[in-house]
């Protein structure tokens, strides 16, 4: 027996328009015109909202009836479409605040980015979209409080690392379920790698690795046909950030002669970069400006009234190249950055301002020191990829953030596929009191092969409290006086059945406001 | 402004008769786009042919030469699952009927293959290219 589905309901509408009794059919129910051909129901990759600020928030959705058509364009005709979208105070839309009308183009693979405005602050609204006789499932977004006032609380996740082949996304079922005030994504939303691994519940339908413009839209595409992951956009505004896998493994920098994934590797084109950035903008709900070529303004800060403030930072773009394995002179060069001069100026004169109780600084990679040896002499098992790698450039904001008085600052990072939760300290080989913490999400699906570091390496790192090697998220509660934090991970994403699956509360610390570091409760 | 004019709670009986209107004005200028097919890749013959047909959501697998080889489709569904292997083991001139289930109106994308039957594996660089049709 088949399933009638909305969709054969709503395609009435184009035929219907067509027909004498044009008065008594909805204007919204428009026919195509003969520049737009007919299409398919088009949001097959559903909605979603993203980067909010007190009167505003991002909308966003790519039209693409065929989504995993290998050219990259959803099925699409080669022409623009015009495309309605609506933001209502009720999720019946019987009250609608906002709405306007956006063209999207082929250039951009028929990605919608509608900044809907005049939105009241701390404020939550359903938005949904429309073209022909199309109409989207509906979001759920809401807009941040007005920068002078102090909202009693803020719930949000982090969350990274989101393997389509390697595990289902279960864990957005439970970060939705949550209903948060915000999502913040640290990278890695999809892999440009090749797949075929025998433990992968789910195969790219290209498995080769992707480098082209086509490709990586395509990828794109398959990562959100993920009902999981569609439904986590469309519970909260997110603000993303990208890592290494949107383009290339362990890439670093812009320069084409540096930009090397792995010691010895070729570098990877400027244009493979262009590639990649074009395609993780035309798919994430942001205000960041349309990329040009191989260059993209990422790094970005918004606030949440006087209760937080979120600096998201590109620690990818302007990078100095990995050092090669145990390289410790280049490690500990106090030239070396993994932000670039620009960002980390931007980064402390930002710092220099407080008008927020709590600043959190959304970053990629592992920020405290694992030094599991102990020994400052040796730098055999720092990670090159991560903030050790670098280890001036964390000295410098660091020192930076103490100097300028930051009440409450806290690293929010991703990209190793376990949870982990530290304090920072200025020097993790004299110790001291934490003057900052650190809240390392897991993934949502990427494996983590490696053991958890053993016994003796966790005692010489006595500012790391907690590392749990399961896939999840991570949940915050700030509140004037405390943060909050939850390390939740879900009880497996190999099984495939929802209903088989539990989440779990693994770790909780608190922070009190002025008063860095991690306290149990 | 009225109801009618935004997206918002509308009559029901409006849509019936809307729908109606779908039935006969639109489906087929769409059923015109689908039943598809694709062919393996291989030496100057269609050595697999996998074939969809909307109506009734059959996805049939052909073996259409005696070169040892199984032929089999691989395909993905708009749940995000995929890919899901139908296999024709029976050899040259047979064809298996795979009939799916799914909703009116969802995508499904697939690719003709060679394969080996017994190990499941598939025999590099014959796949097709994929297509998308829909239920």
């Amino acid at each position: 027996m088949r399933k009638v589905n909305r969709r054969i309901f709503l395609l009435g509408g184009a035929a219907a328009a067509g027909g004498a009794a044009l008065w008594t059919v909805p204007s919204w129910v428009r026919p195509a015109s003969a520049a737009e051909p007919v299409i398919r129901y088009p949001f097959t990759l559903g909605v979603a909202s993203g980067d909010p600020e007190p009167d505003s928030v991002v909308l966003w959705t790519r039209l693409a009836p065929a989504p995993l058509n290998e050219d990259g364009l959803g099925g699409m005709p080669n022409t623009t479409f015009t495309v309605t979208w609506e933001v209502a105070s009720d999720s019946a839309f019987a009250f609608i605040v906002a709405s306007g009308t956006v063209t999207a183009i082929p250039g951009e693979a028929h990605g919608v980015h509608a900044i809907a405005g005049g939105l009241q602050p701390d404020a939550w609204y359903y938005y949904r979209f429309k073209v022909q006789n199309h109409i989207s499932e509906v979001g759920r977004t809401r807009t941040a409080p007005a920068l002078s006032t102090l909202p009693s609380s803020l719930k949000f996740a982090i969350a990274s690392c989101q393997r389509w082949e390697q595990g289902w996304y279960h864990a957005y079922h439970y970060l939705a379920d949550d209903a948060p005030d915000l999502v913040l994504f640290l990278g890695d939303y999809v892999y440009e790698a090749a797949s075929n691994e025998s433990t992968d519940v789910r195969g790219y339908t290209i498995s080769d690795e992707v480098d082209t413009l086509a490709q990586y839209r395509q990828r794109y595409a398959q990562h959100r046909t993920d009902p999981n992951l569609r439904a986590a956009h469309a519970a909260a505004p997110w603000s993303i950030a990208f890592d290494d896998h949107e383009v290339k493994n362990n890439w670093a920098g812009n320069d084409p002669t540096t930009t090397s994934p792995e010691p010895g590797a070729p570098p990877i084109s400027l244009a493979r970069k262009g590639y990649a950035f074009r395609a993780w903008w035309e798919n994430t709900p942001t205000r960041i400006p349309q990329p040009t070529g191989p260059s993209i303004a990422a790094y970005r800060r918004f606030q949440w009234g006087t209760l937080a403030r979120f600096h998201m930072l590109d620690t990818r773009q302007f990078r100095d190249d990995q050092a090669l394995d145990g390289g410790c002179s280049v490690m500990r060069s106090t030239t070396r950055t993994i932000t670039g001069g620009a960002q980390e100026q931007w980064l402390l004169d930002g710092l220099s301002t407080q008008p927020s109780t709590w600043d959190f600084l959304g970053q990629q990679v592992f920020f405290a020191s694992r030094d599991g040896d102990g020994d400052p002499a040796t730098c055999s098992d720092w990670s090159t990829d991560a903030w050790d790698g670098y280890a001036a450039s964390r000295q410098r904001i660091t020192q930076g953030w103490v100097d300028r008085g930051v009440r409450n600052p806290v690293v929010l990072t991703g990209d190793e596929h376990r949870h982990w939760a530290a304090n920072l300290l200025l020097d993790y080989y004299a110790g001291g009191r934490p003057v900052g913490t650190e809240f390392v999400t897991s993934s949502i699906s990427s494996l983590n092969p490696d053991p958890d570091p053993d016994v003796s390496r966790m005692s010489r790192m006595p500012h790391v409290r907690y590392i749990g090697n399961r896939r999840g998220y991570v949940r915050c509660t700030v509140t004037p006086s405390q943060l909050v934090s939850e390390w939740i991970a879900i009880s497996s994403a190999f099984e495939k059945n929802l209903a088989n699956v539990t989440a779990s509360v693994m770790a909780r610390y608190a922070v009190v406001e002025g008063v860095p570091g991690l306290q149990s409760v | 402004m009225g109801l009618l004019t935004r997206f918002g709670p509308r009559p029901w009986r409006l849509w019936f008769v809307v729908g109606a209107a779908l039935l006969i004005a639109v489906v087929p200028a769409m059923r015109a786009l689908a039943d598809s097919s694709q062919c393996s890749v291989s030496s100057g013959t269609c050595a697999a042919k996998a074939a969809f047909t909307s109506y009734g959501e059959h996805l049939k697998v052909y073996d259409r030469a005696a070169d040892g080889h199984s032929a089999v489709v691989l395909y993905w569904l708009s749940d995000g699952t995929g890919p899901y292997f139908g296999w024709n083991p029976n050899g040259n001139g047979s064809v298996v009927d795979i009939d799916l289930e799914l909703p009116e109106g969802d995508w499904i994308f697939f690719k003709a293959c060679l394969g080996e039957y017994g190990t499941k594996t598939l025999v590099s660089g014959t796949c097709s290219a994929g297509v998308t049709d829909y239920a």
